[in-house]
């Protein structure tokens, strides 16, 4: 809208409508990163799966040995997630499934071998 | 959030369908979408390198069952809806694909008259989420069946539907409110390879109530989404 000599404009009413507009659901949502698991997990994923009739489509190697059943505990768990390098992580899962751990196992076997008290 | 996976084992039933048209659509609201063609077949990386479609959606093929949790992994980093369109066959790349999703849709062919395949895919879902939850008390796999190739608007819906659509409420399974209507648009977006919305001066059908159909069952899965999230959250 162009104004004229003195600056004067004819009426340009707001669009209420096209002001108002909300944000579109679809642009609400965010990225959010998915967790990885270890091939051991992997594997018990699989487990199930074949279970309910799935099964491997492809010559994907043996699944590794599952790893050893969780000790039950009486006390109540809480959730640590870890960010972590690539290499650490990888070496952090390799020393598990090597040891057949779970993950709170083969951090509990850790900080014992770091002689830290219970 | 979420990373979507279609899943049925049965072929034919609308998965890559139903993936395209969503997430062409998603992407031409603004939102970051992508798709991992998880289909040997590869129909939608297919559609993306050999049309010329400008959607903003972004192709991911050839996903393989030992590099499918990173190609989500990745993915997710950088895509607010990840869709991962899966073979018609009970494969470990199907089940791995619905382990790591936020949200399953099972596509089911109203007229289809086996449909034993899609109760595979919930049984998948189901035992998935029940191991998960070993580790992860609050982890769901929440799921839907969307009925595709359905009447349009208006016309007769078949005895054979409303008698599966009973059976999938009393089993207690979601089900999506709105369906996938049967429409030539559907099948030319494909034949095209073109998005709906570029089919603008093409001969399909009623292409505005294809367009229409694909909004609302968009806006229902945005709607579920949300409501996901704020479970999770609470
Ligand atoms: N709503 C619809 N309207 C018209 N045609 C449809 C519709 N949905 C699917 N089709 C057609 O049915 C056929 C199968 O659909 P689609 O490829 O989406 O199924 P699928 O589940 O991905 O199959 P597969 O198991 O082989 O991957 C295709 O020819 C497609 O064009
Ligand atoms: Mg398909």
């Amino acid at each position: 809208m162009s104004a004229g000599k003195f600056g004067f404009t004819p009426d340009d009413p707001i669009d209420l409508e096209a002001a108002e507009e909300p944000l579109d659901l679809a642009r609400a949502f965010q990225p959010t990163p998915i967790t990885r698991v270890s091939p051991p997990r992997l594997a018990e994923m699989d487990r199930v799966a074949q279970a309910a009739g799935f099964t491997s489509r492809e010559n994907t190697p043996a699944a590794p040995p599952p790893r050893r059943r969780r000790v039950v505990t009486a006390q109540p768990t809480r959730f640590l997630a870890v960010r972590a390098p690539e290499s650490l992580y990888q070496r952090f899962v390799r020393y598990a499934d090597k040891h057949q751990l779970t993950y709170h196992d083969a951090i509990a076997q850790l900080l014992d071998t770091a002689g830290e008290p219970e | 959030m979420p990373v979507i996976a279609v899943a049925n084992p049965k072929g034919g039933a609308g998965k890559s369908t139903t993936t395209l048209l969503l997430a062409t659509h998603l992407a031409s609201r603004g939102a970051t979408t992508c798709i991992i063609d998880a289909d040997p077949n590869q129909p939608i990386a297919d559609w993306r390198a050999h049309g010329e479609s400008k959607s903003a959606v972004k192709v991911v093929g050839e996903a393989r069952e030992d590099t499918i949790m990173d190609a989500i992994e990745e993915q997710a980093r950088t895509h607010a809806f990840v869709f991962v369109d899966l073979e018609g066959t009970a494969s470990l790349l199907v089940s791995r694909s619905i382990a790591f999703a936020d949200f399953v849709i099972i596509p089911i062919q109203a007229s289809a008259v086996d449909v034993r395949q899609a109760q595979k895919a919930i049984t998948a879902v189901r035992s998935e989420e029940r191991l998960a939850r070993r580790s992860n008390p609050n982890r769901s796999i929440p799921h839907k069946v969307l009925m595709t190739r359905t009447p349009a608007p208006g016309a007769p819906v078949s005895t054979m539907q409303r008698q599966l659509e009973e059976e999938i409420r009393a089993a207690g399974i979601g089900r999506f409110q709105n369906t996938l209507a049967e429409r030539q648009a559907y099948k030319a977006v494909f034949s095209e390879r073109l998005t709906l919305e570029e089919m603008g001066a093409m001969r399909v059908g009623n292409l505005a109530a294809a367009e229409e159909n694909v909004r609302l069952l968009a806006n229902e899965l945005l709607e579920t989404l949300t409501a996901i999230q704020k479970g999770a959250k609470a």
